[in-house]
């Protein structure tokens, strides 16, 4: 196995890591690992055409998984919070944000604190999350954006292979109409 | 032999010009290489202190090279070409990168330190709270990372759970969690860094609600002077590079509340302390 098709399998590996668990690291390990692959140097014009294929799917499965999990109306001045602020409980004591729900009497007023706990936290996780996936679609784009027009925009045939996969593989309209774009 | 050079200057420093029979035969025009950190704060983008998880853009001339780690850790995407990407690691180490092309070598050492403390601030545009008549306080702070000369926005932090330490008036909150945080690792979720300033340092921008709760009239007093009451979460905060494995403890810093029997409290973290008496009108964040 040359030292390319390692550094494929390598970003194919991390790929599916990241589409099971959805950890963004995931992602950033595939695309440096991807950018690695120097489809040019292989000698071997079958391996470095196949080389460049599959380059080419991975770079575009990259983006797909992003157009998938971004959300697009994802607001980063929305903010979680790190704590919730308790309901009022009676006696003249104010809880702290933090405080445990169990020393909360009333079922009902300790079901909400504990459901805007959850809540919370499901949104701080988000926020992570489309953070960070932001940051990667920075990164990411603009390395396919350099990857189609260095490795498929000198021939026809080159052409019709990746406006055939482009089209196949990512389903976001404006995505794919910027990536055929490049082909002109 | 090759010619070399250290930081961009091919005639100084440790890894200058490298005396050889005939150097221009071998190596007809030394290289050099220039940085530029992909975060454009703090605004020399060509300083080679860098935080851990910081990413910095170098390019060689003339080009194209090979590029490896020479000392240290980090990443290297693509390594080879006229322009890579370094990743520095989570260790505070140096870290020198070495360009190879045309029989030239050159090098670049960046310094790569950790985040070694954290600051509160009060977040802009918020009120305290409290209760009228009453001696409790609260404000809503913003975590700052230091230090503030690197960025590090590819960190991330989190707290781990610890439990209320209280005397007088607070001794009720005696062995209470901070945070409640889920079993079994009792933390926090993790926060990621996405901003920075020079002056302050790098924040998550997630407001963070320090109270010191009001305990009951039989606790504090009704009126002046009312029970004396001290205490404090001993606040462990830990970071990693995002995503990664390895996780660290920030020194503890202890988040405080204090009651006086004048009716002051105060509340204290990261620094930061906030205050109300008993007589101030009642308000919230």
């Amino acid at each position: 196995m040359t030292q390319n098709q390692q550094f494929l399998m390598e970003a194919q590996a991390q790929v599916k890591e990241f589409e099971a668990k959805q950890e963004p690291e995931s992602l950033s390990l595939a695309y440096q690992a991807l950018e690695n692959v120097t489809w040019v140097s292989e000698d071997n014009l079958e391996v470095r055409a196949r080389l460049r294929t599959d380059s080419l799917l991975l770079w575009l499965e990259m983006l797909r998984l992003l157009d998938r999990l971004l959300e697009p109306d994802f607001d980063s001045a929305d903010m979680p919070e790190k704590f919730v602020e308790p309901p009022p409980v009676p006696g003249g004591v104010v809880l702290r944000p933090g405080a445990d729900p169990a020393g909360i009497k009333d079922p009902k007023v300790r079901a909400e604190y504990e459901q805007a706990i959850a809540a919370n936290r499901t949104k701080a996780e988000r926020y992570r999350l489309q953070t960070l996936l932001r940051r990667l679609d920075e990164r990411i784009a603009p390395r396919v954006d350099s990857f189609i027009t260095q490795a498929y925009a000198s021939s026809p045939d080159d052409d019709k292979e990746a406006r055939t996969t482009i089209d196949k593989v990512i389903d976001d309209a404006g995505r794919k109409a910027h990536l055929l774009e490049l082909l002109k | 032999m090759s010619c070399r050079s250290e930081n961009s200057s091919p005639s100084s420093g440790s890894g200058a010009a490298t005396p050889a029979a005939s150097p221009a035969a071998q190596c007809p025009t030394p290289c050099t290489i220039t940085s530029q950190t992909v975060k454009s704060s703090p605004a020399d983008r060509a300083r080679t202190k860098i935080g851990v998880g910081e990413e910095v853009e170098l390019t060689v001339s003339p080009a194209p090279a090979t590029w490896t780690i020479t000392s240290g850790s980090g990443k290297l995407s693509p390594s080879s070409g006229a322009k890579v990407t370094f990743t520095a690691g989570d260790k505070a180490e140096s870290v020198t990168i070495t360009a190879t092309g045309s029989g030239c070598s050159c090098t670049k050492t960046f310094n790569v330190v950790r985040p070694a403390s954290w600051t509160m601030k009060k977040q802009s545009g918020t009120n305290l709270k409290h209760t009228a008549g009453r001696p409790d306080c609260g404000w809503k702070g913003i975590m700052y990372v230091h230090p503030n000369d690197v960025n590090f926005y590819n960190i991330e932090t989190r707290e781990k759970d610890s439990k209320y330490v209280g005397t007088g008036a607070y001794s009720s909150y005696n062995g209470d969690y901070h945070g409640n945080y889920p079993l079994p690792d009792r933390v926090s979720g993790w926060f990621a860094i996405v901003r920075h300033n020079d002056a302050d340092g790098s924040t998550d921008d997630v407001p963070d609600t320090i109270y010191t709760g009001l305990p009951s009239v039989a606790a504090t007093g009704a009126a002046p002077p009312f029970t004396r009451g001290s205490g404090y979460f001993p606040i462990t905060m830990q970071w990693r590079v995002a995503g990664k494995a390895a996780i660290h403890d920030f020194p503890v810093r202890r988040q405080e509340d204090e009651i006086f029997p004048t009716g002051r409290c105060e509340s204290r973290k990261g620094g930061n302390t906030e205050h109300t008496m008993h007589t101030d009108p009642a308000s919230t964040y």
